[in-house]
């Protein structure tokens, strides 16, 4: 990057089921949050970036909508859209912003509200399933509808296949994040859930159990990034972007072979891609004994195996003996997801920011109860999205 | 709702928008010749890039491995019917038919499948299997396309009635 960047302020709103609030509201909230935290007032903030997936909220350009509340008013905005990722890719594109010179202070907003028919008349469910397979060919594969649930089912039962991976293990996976989600304040699902709880939930699609999957969220989250000279003084603490990657998938979920009809091990090609991208541009070698922390967008409680073999945290097939014999724990040898992650929290548009966020509040030390108990010094967070995108932010103490 | 209540603000119901319109999207060059010898013919067909060798399925005019071009003299290609059980997806949650968006009464598993095709690499699809007892099925089994009757078929996926397994 030919300009440092680094993050100076991270705000988030209480994370729900159903808030009584509009995006708006949400939307300012999580802003005022972001500018307190890192006490500076919307006059400091250059440029506006707006993540937004407009069909889920069912009104269309929320650029407008969100004007007064998020303040671009008479200020630049620009909105971006692409599915899960979309905050990551916001982000990813405020830190090229001010790399590049074109503005110091960047602000960037992003709001999950889920409006849905009454849940009389379409489980809440099944119909952001369907919502969620609107992104999909409107002939080839929306028609099944069976959404992130259809696609991760698919790979929790090649992982089984292919590395043995337990029931026992991924329930106890689960009830690592509830435990963590309980030390977040701002975090949706937030009571503790026993083994036995994981196990006894009903199943979806086998081996995908109801407790697996992520949950609705609706909430908002704001992310202010600034330019070395700015981010000096307006914090002491600014936490800085080392480096950023975004890498796509091809047209269709079927294309990805490696995902969900695997041969040896199961891979989300882009994030294996990314990550060899990333680990060779930063010199880390051995990122399971490099990196203090990492935040991973776990749709479901599987893919937190999958994604941490794809990340080379561990050897393929091996992810879920890390994990039973409790390394991944927040006081673990390798903590991942402290904050709860998403399967705790998915507000789905805020949702990559918000492990983008809890990486930054780790390394300034500020992640209250749910603080890894070292000094972290460098921290990795992914997101995850249609069709099999990766966007990674890779964040240090030390510039 | 008592966070709301505390902080002085009163629950109020929300507003109610009814949106049920038809909408028709075209089906393009490409997917419409699949459809057509879908809907006439039941018959399954897919390209080949010229440029690499890898199978269309379904047919697009640039190739998602190497972005070859295919729009002049496309290599057209007869995929399946049969092909291989590549994942299972069990359906035990409610779900819904997004073209009538009522939820689904279907008990078929559905299955991602590797469609025989004459390219380097199989076609991708996914679609239901005919057995509901999945304690029957397995990755690797072959299966086999069985269409719904000609008068039946109207242009979509779901004129491929479901994917039979065919005897080992």
């Amino acid at each position: 990057m030919k300009r440092k960047v680094a993050i100076v302020g991270f705000g988030q709103t209480e994370m729900v089921a159903r808030s009584p609030k509009t995006k708006m509201e949400l939307a300012n909230q999580a802003v005022r949050r972001a500018m307190d935290d890192a006490q500076i007032t919307i006059k400091d903030v250059d440029e506006v970036v707006i993540a937004d997936i407009e069909f889920f909220h069912g009104s269309g350009e929320s650029e407008m909508q969100l004007a007064d509340c998020v303040g671009h008013y008479m200020k630049p905005v620009m909105k971006i859209e692409t599915g899960g990722t979309v905050s990551g890719s916001a982000c990813i594109s405020a830190v090229h912003h001010i790399a590049a010179g074109a503005c110091d202070v960047s602000l960037v907003s992003a709001t999950g509200v889920f409006p849905a028919p009454p849940p009389d008349v379409i489980p809440r469910g099944a119909f952001l399933q369907a919502s969620l397979s609107a992104g999909m060919h409107p002939v080839w594969e929306k028609w099944c509808s069976v959404g992130a649930i259809g696609l991760f089912a698919l790979m929790a039962n090649a992982y089984v296949r292919l590395s043995g991976c337990t029931e026992e293990t991924v329930a106890k996976c689960r009830a690592k994040a509830a435990r963590n989600a309980t030390r977040n304040p701002y975090a949706h699902l937030r009571g503790i859930m026993t083994v036995e709880d994981v196990l006894k939930s009903p199943m979806l699609m086998a081996p995908l159990r109801h407790l697996h999957m992520c949950p609705i969220t609706e909430g908002s989250a704001a992310l202010i990034f600034a330019s070395e000279e700015r981010a000096e003084k307006i914090t002491k603490n600014p936490v800085w972007v080392k480096d950023v990657v975004s890498l796509h998938g091809a047209q269709y979920w079927g294309a990805l072979h490696e995902m969900f009809a695997p041969k040896e091990r199961v891979a989300l090609p882009s994030l294996v891609k990314a990550c060899d991208i990333l680990y060779k541009r930063n010199g880390i070698t051995n990122p399971a004994k490099e990196l203090d922390v990492v935040e991973i967008y776990e749709p479901c409680t599987w893919a937190e195996l999958v994604f941490m073999e794809n990340m080379r945290l561990c050897e393929p097939n091996e992810a879920w003996k890390l994990a039973d014999r409790g390394a991944t724990e927040i006081d673990g040898e390798l903590p991942i997801n402290p904050s709860g992650g998403v399967t705790c929290t998915n507000p789905g548009m805020p949702s990559t920011m918000l492990r983008f966020g809890e990486v930054a509040l780790q390394i300034r030390g500020d992640a209250g109860e749910h603080q890894v108990p070292r000094e972290v010094r460098l921290g990795l967070a992914t997101g995850f999205g249609g069709t099999g995108w990766t966007p990674l932010m890779l964040l240090s103490k030390y510039k | 709702m008592s966070r709301s209540k505390s902080q002085g603000q009163y629950e109020v119901p929300p507003s109610h928008m009814i949106t049920s319109v038809f909408m028709e999207y075209p089906m393009g060059l490409f997917m419409g010749k699949f459809m057509r010898e879908l809907k006439e013919n039941a018959r399954l067909v897919g390209m080949v890039c010229r440029q690499c060798g890898h199978t269309m399925f379904p047919p697009q005019a640039l190739c998602s491995v190497c972005y070859g071009e295919n729009f002049q003299d496309p290599q057209w290609v007869e995929v399946g019917p049969e092909a291989t059980v590549a994942g299972l997806m069990e359906i035990k949650m409610p779900w819904l038919n997004p073209w009538t968006l009522t939820l689904r009464a279907s008990q078929y598993p559905v299955g991602i499948l590797m469609v025989d095709a004459p390219g380097r690499s199989p076609g991708v699809i996914w679609h239901f299997i005919a057995e509901t007892d999945v304690s029957k099925l397995r990755v690797g089994m072959r299966v086999k396309a069985v269409f719904k009757p000609r008068e039946e078929r109207e242009g979509l996926m779901e004129d491929i009635l479901y994917w039979a397994p065919v005897g080992e």
